[in-house]
């Protein structure tokens, strides 16, 4: 890097789970030269499992993440059934479907209305005090700050019945569940459903009339420079259609064709990890397009993850009413797949209503109040599980020794996935919107909203109380000296 | 009353489990009643102001980074007379910013009073499941600060 760069830090990034660092590189005309995401991590965890039970997994793991414990715990589970060659019966499949897909509603809710959403629907531009959930509900009213807060409760009932506890689910077992569900928890849970989906409509009719009506957001779905072109990964069933508790991985090219399918027990042989000098995490790739930089294309093995892969991988969204909004999504782009990066927060939101339509299929179903809960379980081996979680794929990998103890473990995040995709994303906001030096609130959001698309999560659970999380941003001219700091 | 006690923090981050540890302690010493609920968190502030609705008084239990170590503190906020006119708000962001957002949107569900109990630890470097040698007393020291704060609202003693 010359000389004469200037560097500008955003540090930490607001609205987001965890501490993660935005570093730009200005030239001397004051435009971007380059752009780096980077997450701090308590390192060292693979080692902290070692010797441990197999079976405490799904406790230890869901403790990483203070966010979605659900997919750690979730993921654990279906590596454990793998390494000892127990597949879950029906029910207990289902009774973890359920549970997952309240989950999958509740946190693409939450993304909606308190996150992601506030950039457009109180505008990109407005005083970040306004740009929160309360700047929503001046916009759309008051009324649904209780339906969100209503139907955020909804899904957190669903977890605490399913799974076994208030807070964080203990009921996933290797083979099996813990526990089945009441008929009055049944019905309690059916009501719940019912409103879920009513709820996930209106909030994709808010969407639409918003942010489909929205010139900014329409201008960064349309805007091909803000537009990544590259490979995409998700969970399909035997159809295609999107299932974000179990199936095949399916990954797609650039122009949508299969690059592959495979089980959950082959695709670590498609993803390698590099690292880089300027962040602890392994940044994954497919290992046989191979890495050529931090860019996009049918060269590159950068992937992507999460809701708009989820939607680019599948042939349809499995459920009727999120069927529709998809195929109007299609139309919208003119096919897929999509690679506006903004539209991440429209296929959150067909997903959102597609878990809510999945979760008043699963709890009419009468498998779900019957049968056994529990698979005899083999000897212990070796095994990898995948999931969906909100925010992408996530991978688990054990290898459990003869007594059921930690041999070896691995862990692919959904946001270590979309590392080199964000890198890119922000690099090219910042291309656009950083000239002449010029550095404010507004200029910053923009960098930062390229980033919320993707709902990175940097959970550590560590908290400081009461808490603070300020935005600083320093920049520093050619002679390395601060010339400006902002902070919010 | 309806009290809830909450013990917040990470329990495989050592000594960031030290508010799970108190919550562990104090369940062990008292019958959880209708009136008192006990629970374990390790979600970010949101998610733990979320769980707060529908209760009077909610007490915190956590480690605390950024203060004297292993000093404990006592904070108290009123939720309900609380400034929501600015608050951001984050998967993980700030508790405080979290229950203002919260009094915006559900006021009369949230307590009359959130009390923070918090013991200063150096910021947490390493996975473990073990609180330090000195982290020890300290989790013994909130639980019977939260057990003393359940005696004077048992006895009705204000808590200035």
């Amino acid at each position: 890097m010359s000389e004469t760069v200037r560097h500008v830090s955003i540090d930490p990034i607001t609205r987001l789970e965890g501490h993660g660092r935005i570093e730009l590189f200005l030239d001397e005309n004051g435009g971007l030269e380059d752009a780096f995401f980077q997450i701090p991590e308590l390192r060292g965890f693979e080692r902290f499992c070692l010797g441990r039970l197999g079976e405490d997994m799904p406790q230890i793991t869901e403790r990483i993440c203070g966010v979605c414990p659900e997919a750690h715990h979730f993921a654990s589970t279906k590596t454990l059934d793998a390494c000892y060659g127990a597949p879950p019966p029906p029910r207990a499949r289902k009774l973890r479907e359920l549970l997952y897909n309240a989950y999958t509603f509740s946190d693409h809710l939450l993304h909606f209305y308190y996150l992601g959403g506030p950039d457009f629907l109180v505008g990109p531009y407005a005083p970040p005090q306004e740009r929160n959930i309360l700047g929503v509900i001046g916009k759309v009213g008051l009324e649904l700050g209780s339906e969100v807060i209503k139907h955020r409760g909804f899904g957190q009932r669903i977890i605490e019945i399913v799974g076994g506890r208030p807070i964080h689910p203990v009921s996933g077992i290797p083979g099996g569940q813990s526990k089945g569900i009441s008929e009055e928890e049944r019905a309690e849970i059916e009501a719940m459903a019912a409103s879920a989906v009513e709820f996930a409509q209106a909030t994709l009719g808010i969407f639409r009339s918003n942010l489909l009506g929205d010139e900014t957001f329409k201008r960064f779905v349309a805007q091909e420079s803000l537009a990544l072109p590259t490979y995409y990964m998700g969970l399909v069933d035997g159809e295609g259609s999107s299932n974000y508790y179990d199936g095949d991985v399916r990954i797609v090219g650039p122009d949508g064709s299969e690059y592959a399918q495979v089980g959950a027990d082959e695709v670590l042989n498609l993803i390698a990890e590099r690292t880089e000098p300027w962040t602890y995490v392994k940044i994954p790739y497919l290992k046989d397009v191979g890495w050529k930089g931090f860019t996009a294309g049918t060269d590159s093995g950068v992937y992507r993850v999460g809701p708009l892969a989820r939607l680019n991988v599948c042939k349809q969204v499995g459920t009727p009413l999120a069927q529709a909004e998809f195929e109007a999504y299609l139309d919208y782009f003119g096919g897929g797949p999509v690679h506006a990066t903004f539209a991440y927060h429209w296929a959150r939101l067909i997903e959102m209503l597609s878990a809510a339509e999945r979760v008043a299929a699963l709890i009419a179903d009468p498998d779900l109040m019957d049968g056994p809960l529990r698979a005899p379980l083999g000897e212990p081996g070796e095994g990898v599980g995948v999931i969906e979680a909100a925010r992408g794929t996530l991978i688990h990998h054990y290898t459990l020794d003869e007594r059921g103890l930690i041999e070896a473990v691995n862990l692919i995040v959904a946001t270590t996935h979309n590392v080199a995709a964000i890198s890119l994303s922000i690099k090219e906001m910042a291309r656009e919107v950083v000239q002449d030096g010029n550095v404010d609130q507004g200029i910053l959001n923009l960098v930062e909203m390229s980033f919320r698309n993707y709902d990175p999560c940097l959970a550590c659970a560590t908290h400081a109380l009461p808490g603070q999380m300020p935005l600083v941003v320093d920049v520093h001219g050619p002679d390395g000296a601060m010339r400006q700091r902002i902070e919010r | 009353m309806k009290t809830l006690i909450i013990g917040w923090g990470n329990p495989i981050a050592g000594d960031d489990g030290l508010g799970w540890k108190a919550a562990e302690i104090v369940s062990s010493c008292i019958v959880e009643t209708e009136d008192v609920d006990i629970v374990v968190s390790s979600h970010g502030g949101l998610r733990v102001a979320e769980r707060m609705l529908g209760y009077d008084r909610v007490i915190v239990l956590d480690a605390t980074v950024g203060r004297r170590e292993l000093a404990l503190t006592r904070d108290v906020l009123r939720p309900r007379a609380m400034d929501a006119s600015d608050a951001p708000i984050g998967h993980d962001g700030s508790l405080v910013d979290a229950i203002r957002a919260l009094r915006r949107l559900r006021a009369d569900a949230l307590p009359e009073e959130v009390v923070l109990l918090g013991a200063a630890i150096a910021a947490p470097r390493e996975w473990d499941t073990r609180l330090s040698p000195s982290a020890e007393p300290a989790a013994i020291e909130l639980a019977e600060a939260a057990l003393a704060e359940l005696e004077m609202e048992r006895e009705g003693i204000a808590v200035v």
